[in-house]
């Protein structure tokens, strides 16, 4: 063995062990170093955009305001006597900002909670994004751009790519999706109160939402003098039962974020899964989907879009599973709980760029209580066994 | 991409991404720092010095390439310097590092692993010129050129430096294995 490989061996197995008190100490300076910086006049702002809301403590602030106004009665008051902020003030100052970071939790498939970090770049127009990135407590990174999906799973060190796969983000939290929002949303309540920590006013909204054809229902707190909405929950239903599916306890503001922030780094010793969008198993199951016969690939894409809203219409759940195969009859059932009333059109078929999928179909839908709503529905043509079929293999909502 | 948005956490002021850092990198810098200093309360200040800097500069910190090797090179500049400063008030750099770690002292911040010592013991009897190049390449995982380019020394220099320590070591762990 070299001196070289020895000295490397060595380095190797070499360890060191710190005393905790000792660790304590020195991440103590470390900390009262960073308070010093940051305290100093010239304190860091990013050069990519001016920062608005970042402190947790600003949260838990208002989080304990909460309480407190509950528990004491502490300055609460209606809109109608101080109308010191408007959802209008809201949009106006959103327009400004292209990015987000966000934290807070959400509901994995077994409905645990689980912590999450976020962040995401808008679109040219501020109706999705193009951009995302989230990390979960648990390490598995989910990351979108350049119309590339990339999960990592830390338990089987697994990288799955899925190329051609768009948006991230259906809506942008941004000024068009809260103008939308704001023209839609049913029984809105405005309550004020002064976080007494900061004594900052903060203003408290709760309104359901008919974005899609799912229930929602949000609340969400807004810092009177930012004019900025600072923490969101949101849940599966009309009446905010039961835990939130999803909660941002703080939401940072960005001019916008650098593009090294989406680009995926594949973790040490992970392997990687590449696989375009149409060959999920699922999509590719030969007894799913339609035949597309003597159709154009237009024509097919219409029918099979006009078929699928129709079963939705019929509540025909074997149908909806059939053309749309990612998920089972019953599976549908639970998430399309609403009363869909009639398809208002289909629209022409378009191919988008980066969109590998397939055709795009944009169809109009009328849900019971609620103005029609605009739903693409990305159609994925396959041949499998000599017959061309297609299915649906996703779809995107949005209020544009 | 991880050290990126520690990074950038950090300079938004969130002290978590500061502490996943320290944690993250404080026991290959302790062990690059024994390796250089043969003192692990030369290596403590060190690790913590390099901490601190980093805190203070974070405002103006851009990370370009890979924060490992960057902390890396604090710590073998700031071992430099403490042994420059020392070697001002005393003695030559090559008599300056202690006589060899005692794991069995009390009290001690720093416990080091035999095979630590070891290392520790066969660098010390090198130049230090020589111990920080060997260190960087080999624990480091740093090109020639890149040490070269962060001691602001030619890559030819540094790799003259790399080949005389090793050639060194080579007679220094022999005569270990002998005794």
């Amino acid at each position: 063995m070299s001196a070289a490989e020895k000295i490397k061996k060595l380095f190797v197995k070499s360890n060191v062990t710190v005393r905790a008190e000792v660790d304590d100490r020195i991440m103590d300076t470390i900390l009262r170093a960073f308070e010093k910086s940051k305290n100093k006049e010239s304190a860091f702002v990013p050069n990519i955009g001016r920062i608005i809301m970042k402190s947790s403590f600003t949260k838990l602030a208002a989080a304990a305001a909460i309480i407190i106004a509950a528990v004491i009665g502490i300055v609460l008051f209606e809109k109608s006597s101080k109308p010191a902020w408007a959802i209008e003030q809201t949009i106006d100052i959103l327009k400004n900002y292209n990015a987000i970071h966000f934290s807070g939790t959400t509901l994995d498939e077994q409905g645990k909670e689980v912590s999450f970090e976020a962040w995401a770049r808008a679109n040219k127009e501020q109706t999705g994004s193009d951009n995302f990135r989230l990390k979960t407590e648990t390490g598995e990174i989910f990351l979108v751009a350049e119309h590339s999906c990339y999960r990592y799973d830390p338990q089987t060190q697994t990288v799955n790519i899925t190329e051609g796969y768009g948006q991230a983000m259906g809506m942008w939290p941004g000024a068009k999706f809260l103008e939308s929002m704001k023209e839609k949303v049913l029984d809105w309540q405005e309550s004020y109160a002064t976080d007494p920590a900061t004594g900052r006013e903060r203003v408290y909204v709760t309104c359901s939402t008919p974005a899609g054809p799912d229930p929602r229902s949000l609340w969400f707190e807004v810092d009177v003098e930012s004019k900025l909405v600072i923490s969101i929950k949101q849940w599966e239903n009309m009446k905010r039962e039961g835990r939130p599916s999803f909660y941002a306890q703080s939401i940072t503001y960005l001019a916008d974020l650098p593009d090294e922030m989406f680009h995926f780094e594949t973790p040490e010793g992970a392997k990687t899964i590449v696989q375009l969008p149409g060959q999920m198993d699922e999509l590719q199951d030969p007894n799913a989907g339609m035949q597309v016969g003597n159709m154009t690939e237009e024509q097919a894409a219409q029918e099979i879009a006009r078929r699928y809203w129709q079963a939705i219409v019929d509540k025909d759940w074997d149908t909806v599973a059939l053309l749309r195969p990612i998920t089972t009859a019953e599976g549908w059932k639970k998430k399309y709980n609403r009363n869909f009333e009639k398809i208002v059109e289909i629209g022409q078929p378009y191919q988008e760029d980066g969109c590998k999928l397939g055709k795009i179909v944009p169809c109009m839908i009328k849900v019971e209580n609620n103005e029609p709503q605009k739903v693409n529905i990305i159609v994925l043509f396959r041949e499998i066994n000599g017959q061309r079929t297609c299915v649906i293999a996703g779809t995107t909502w949005g209020s544009e | 991409m991880e050290d990126r948005l520690l990074v950038f956490r950090c300079k938004c002021g969130n002290k978590d991404a500061l502490r996943r850092i320290y944690e993250k990198y404080r026991d290959y810098l302790l062990i690059l720092a024994v390796a250089l200093s043969h003192d692990e309360n030369f290596a403590e200040d060190a690790v913590q010095d390099t901490f601190v800097s980093f805190t203070e500069r974070l405002e103006k910190f851009e990370l370009t390439g890979s924060l490992k090797a960057y902390l890396a090179t604090c710590v073998a500049n700031r071992i430099r310097d403490m042994f420059r400063n020392r070697q001002n008030r005393t003695v030559s750099l090559e008599q300056d590092c202690p006589a060899a770690l005692d794991l069995n002292e009390p009290g001690r911040a720093v416990v080091c692993n035999e095979q630590l010592q070891q290392l520790s013991s066969a660098l010390a009897e090198l130049p230090y010129e020589q111990r920080e190049v060997i260190a960087l390449h080999i624990h480091g995982r740093m090109r020639f050129g890149v040490i070269a380019k962060s001691i602001g020394i030619p890559v030819s220099t540094a790799k003259g430096r790399y080949r005389y320590g090793i050639n060194k070591l080579r007679a220094i762990l022999n005569n270990e294995v002998e005794k």
